[in-house]
């Protein structure tokens, strides 16, 4: 498979086919996404996962149950809505998101109410950064998820502006992000894509739209936009990317600090 | 031929030749960098100025296109960032990277002039040609709500 770059590099891909098949599997088993997560991940424990880095099981799941319960997830949603939840880990960060989605029955559209965002990236150098790139992070991915898609044909880019590379809008954009860093002393770990272009890749959604407990995975074509005509939104799968600049709590402070 | 009208509230000429666009007047031939360039197809919101008070994309805007009219631009909204829009926006720490924030600034303003309190449905009529590739979107709301209540506040008090 071809494979190009973008914001979180491999690691957008990768953690889409990791959770995409936690995700189909929870959905298979008839279990709560979340409560299969957890059960997956298993106990607290350290594993290193190569290039130096150690992968804390604790900590994955302390972000999994935080915006999860931030996210309220066992309160109702109404007919139409769906909420998704996905967990990443990457460059010393972890994140988890839970998006609340509205479907539009008629025409398929989507659109994000609410996302709730926790993150642990160890010693949070300037927290108001960090809640900065996660907001813009998720933003970001939302478009991928949404609208984006660069297609390539005979050796070129086929798009060249906004009007056939279309990114978020304002009107596109969730009214509610909330951003929750967990407090730590660890050594400080990435910021700038674990949270969005995690939260939302156009290969990340999988929804079981059709109320049949069958998630629609669009992983064969990445820019296919999911199915329409939808009733239901039990729960969306989000993917939840992870990081690749690093550190950015502290390189990339926003204008103003 | 030279071009006449008023910017940021005063007399300007300009000798260019007349379709070229607004943008580059104020940015090259003025030397008014604070309006941006960002797609030069009326796309993405980058070079909005206002023209007789209305925002307007100037990538896209000859340049005699303008002659008599009133324009103001990013640097004319205050001398110091105290534009009630420029302080809201410094209070919400709306900017990452910034660009396209003196674009968005103006459609606020010239939504604000016409809508004192604007609704999220508002905002997102006035603001849905302003794109922000950082996703500052919910900030940039915040501040448009911040503003709209200084602006309240301030007309309360000159009351």
């Amino acid at each position: 498979m071809p494979l190009g770059y973008w914001r979180s590099v491999d690691a957008s891909g990768n953690q889409f086919v990791v959770s995409s098949f936690f995700d189909e599997a929870a959905h298979a088993a008839g279990r709560d996404p979340v409560e299969f997560l957890f059960a997956a991940f298993g106990p607290a424990r350290k594993i290193p996962v190569g290039n130096g880095e150690t992968l804390d099981v604790g900590r994955r799941r302390a972000v999994l149950e935080l915006a999860a319960e931030k996210a309220g997830r066992h309160k109702p949603l109404r007919a139409g809505r769906g909420r998704g939840i996905a967990a990443a880990f990457g460059w010393g960060s972890y994140v988890a998101q839970v998006a609340e989605v509205t479907c539009d029955a008629k025409n398929g559209a989507l659109r994000v109410d609410r996302v709730v965002c926790a993150v642990d990236c160890g010693t949070a150098v300037n927290p108001l950064s960090v809640q900065a790139q996660m907001e813009g992070a998720i933003n970001f991915g939302l478009a991928q998820a949404l609208k984006s898609a660069i297609t390539v044909s005979g050796g070129r880019v086929e798009q060249s502006n906004f009007h056939d590379y279309e990114v978020l809008r304002m009107s596109d954009a969730p009214p509610i992000i909330e951003v929750h860093i967990v407090p730590s002393a660890e050594a400080p770990g990435g910021c700038g894509e674990p949270a969005g272009r995690s939260c939302s890749c156009p290969r990340s959604w999988q929804c079981d739209f059709g109320g049949d407990g069958k998630t629609r995975p669009a992983a064969a074509d990445p820019c296919r936009r999911p199915a329409v005509g939808l009733n239901e939104l039990p729960w969306i799968f989000i993917l939840t990317g992870s990081c690749c600049r690093i550190s950015v709590c502290w390189r990339e402070v926003p204008h103003g600090h | 031929m030279a071009i006449s009208f008023t910017l940021n509230g005063k007399a300007q000429s300009v000798d260019v030749s007349p379709d070229m666009p607004l943008l580059w007047v104020l940015r090259d031939t003025l030397n008014m960098t604070g309006t941006k360039f960002g797609c030069g197809m009326a796309l993405c919101g980058a070079c909005t100025v206002h023209i007789n008070e209305e925002a307007t994309r100037s990538c896209i805007t000859p340049v005699s296109s303008v002659a008599g009219k009133k324009i103001t631009t990013i640097e004319g909204l205050s001398a110091d960032g105290s534009h009630p829009v420029q302080q809201a926006w410094m209070e919400e720490d709306v900017p990452q990277c910034g660009y396209c924030q003196s674009g968005q600034i103006m459609s606020a303003v010239a939504l604000l002039s016409k809508k004192p309190n604007p609704t999220d449905t508002d905002i997102d009529e006035a603001m849905s040609g302003n794109i922000c590739r950082c996703g500052t979107y919910q900030r940039i709301r915040k501040a448009i709500h911040r503003a709209a209540s200084m602006q309240v506040g301030k007309a309360k008090s000159a009351a």
